[in-house]
């Protein structure tokens, strides 16, 4: 039989194999070892079999993972997200909007130091939420804002999205840390003008806050210190090329240890679940990580991804064309799959392409990320809204969708300004020690 | 009474591996980086071994917890066509997610042995760490066992019945 169309025909069974609820990981992995066998024989594909694992599974760059991940569980189990919020509020707090408005900030300070967007809204959310209902906020904005917001903590680094996509595609960790920097800031002030502009249009929407002295403002700095310190240090470091990615990681942990010990919020209650929690995520994502390489290999070997790098290019879509195509596609993938899940079966097959056009893979890496917080607050999955409606019960799932779109229209600007000028995530890369 | 003594000890199995894992690997692996990275710019004497051994506690964490992983549903897998499928086409899913997973386990297992028994033949050690890797290869080789034996007792994991654990964490 053709190659082609062994390809072909292993990539039928994995979208079978996904569609029947198969975990994806081992999904692709059984129809990597299936093809390997088919193609290359037994024991060929028994080497790939045990190889794959056990060189991905000690590979430097992959510790990373399970540490960056560590250092938001601390965080987030520790409790130490409330300061942020105060000391915001207290100097936007009075502006029209000002607590939906300081609840984007926080969620952008929040995501300096977790780089995970479910934890950033279940967190913020508990937080913002009481108070946005006492000052009669409307559930709608509330709610959307609270959940758009959530998807700055994988765009702003550190970000568990930007080390798969850098351990999948061996892109630099910490050029891709550092190329979010501004399309998140960039972000979190769209998201911030949203808020403004309708609540100064409709003041019912979100009446100002409670006001602060400048005594209190002042003091309330100090609030923002642990955070502003975590992500100088993590990211400082890594941009001045002081620490790899990895030794990053492991300071921040320790940092944030350091910090929350010396705020007396640290027990043996958080760090274990934070241990629990890390060792949870980081095997699932090891797993898919094990899973894309094997079909990946399978597809290498037949040939397959090289006849789609060809057909795309002699479609002649060009750059824009190709990253429209590949907009609509996630957006309809991101309907059906998990974030992880959507990168893993797009990357093997686009990654190739993208170099082909001449697209910097640390740009797409951002490109891939924004795409990822679309799908986050998009339905039919969107998981940050699933973690807003458990956080406000009361709001029906339909508002805060309905909330989230005026924030979607702003993330899908965000992203057009990122195709029409790339340096908006290049600029400070190039710039890097 | 096989299948229960089966479900029994595997079950223990995965979940010391598990234990294993949290308090001890992972602890280990963010001691020594840190340890490492405090080595290296404060006292100007890096640990030459550090890598090696962070690979290796890396590979143990992140396969410790692989059988409690599937026990617990904590694998992403899409839910949108599978809850809509009546009871008897979500058993058929479910044998078919245990095949895929076993298929895949089971040659892993088997040249783990093989590459294990070639290891401790050879002596082979790390690059800077001079400790021999063949038990390391063991270790993958055991816990591929027992994820085997937390698919065939518990075919179905617990994610079928619970909402989507693994986005929790993106």
């Amino acid at each position: 039989m053709d190659l082609i169309v062994i390809g072909i025909l292993g990539v039928f069974l994995l979208l079978m194999l996904i569609a029947f609820g198969v975990p994806i990981a081992f999904a692709m992995a059984f129809t990597g070892v299936l093809g390997l066998w088919v193609v290359e024989g037994p024991s060929s594909t028994m080497a790939h079999a045990a190889l794959i694992p056990w060189e991905h599974g000690r590979d430097f760059i992959f510790v990373a993972v399970p540490l960056f991940v560590l250092m938001g569980q601390l965080f987030y189990h520790a409790g130490l997200a409330s300061d942020l919020y105060e000391g915001l509020r207290k100097w936007v707090g009075r502006v029209p909007g000002g607590m939906a408005i300081s609840s984007v900030l926080a969620c952008g300070g929040f995501g300096a130091v977790t780089g995970s967007s479910i934890a950033t809204v279940a967190t913020m959310g508990t937080i913002v939420m009481p108070e946005m209902r006492r000052f009669k906020y409307d559930s709608r904005l509330a709610t959307g804002a609270l959940a758009a917001s959530g998807t700055l903590g994988i765009l702003i680094p550190p970000s568990l999205i930007f080390i798969f996509y850098g351990v999948m595609t061996e892109t630099s960790i910490g050029a891709l840390f550092i190329a979010g920097i501004i399309p998140g800031v960039i972000t979190a002030l769209m998201f911030s003008s949203i808020i403004l502009f309708r609540c100064i249009a409709n003041p019912t929407l979100g009446p100002k806050g409670p006001s602060a002295t400048w005594h209190e403002r002042l003091s309330a700095i100090g609030r923002l210190g642990p955070v502003t310190a975590l992500f100088i240090l993590i990211i400082g470091g890594i941009y001045a090329g002081i620490f790899t990615p990895t030794e990053a990681a492991g300071v921040g942990c320790a940092g944030v240890l350091a910090v929350a010990s010396l705020q007396k919020k640290l027990n043996w209650n958080a760090i274990s679940a934070a241990l629990r929690g890390t060792t949870l995520i980081s095997t699932m994502i090891f797993a898919i990580i094990v899973g894309g390489y094997m079909v990946a290999r399978f597809l290498a070997v037949t040939g397959l991804t090289n006849v789609i790098v060809d057909t795309i290019i002699a479609a002649e879509l060009g750059r824009v064309g190709f990253l429209i195509l590949l907009i609509l596609l996630y957006f309809v993938l991101g309907a059906m799959l998990d974030v992880f899940g959507m990168l893993v079966l797009t990357i093997p097959f686009f990654l190739p392409v993208v170099l082909e056009l001449g697209i910097d893979p640390i740009w797409f890496g951002v490109f891939v990320v924004i795409m990822a917080e679309l799908a986050l607050i998009t339905p039919p999955i969107g998981a940050n809204v699933f973690v807003m409606r458990r956080v406000a019960p009361e709001v029906p799932m339909v508002e805060i969708f309905r909330g989230v779109f005026p924030f979607v229209i702003g993330e899908l600007v965000v992203l057009m300004l990122l195709i029409m000028f790339p340096d908006i995530a290049l600029w400070l890369v190039r710039r890097m020690g | 009474m096989i299948i229960k003594q089966l479900d029994h000890w595997s079950q223990k199995a995965s979940y010391w591996l598990y234990k294993f894992g949290v308090y001890g690997s992972l602890p280990a692996l963010f001691l020594l980086v840190t340890l490492e990275v405090i080595l290296r710019y404060a006292f100007n004497a890096p640990l030459q071994w550090s890598r090696d051994a962070n690979g290796l506690l890396l590979l143990m964490t992140l396969f410790s917890a692989l059988p409690y992983a599937w026990d617990r549903g904590f694998h992403i897998r899409m839910e949108v066509i599978y809850s809509r499928f009546s009871l008897k086409w979500k058993g058929v899913a479910d044998i078919l997610s245990a095949v895929a997973s076993i298929g895949f386990f089971a040659l892993l297992t088997v040249q783990a042995f093989r590459f294990a028994r070639y290891m401790f033949l050879t002596t082979e050690t790390g690059e800077d760490l001079n400790v021999q890797l063949w038990p390391f290869m063991i270790f993958i080789a055991l816990c591929g066992i027992i994820f085997c034996a937390r698919i065939l007792i518990n075919p179905f994991a617990e994610s079928t019945h619970e909402t989507n654990n693994s986005s929790q964490w993106i």
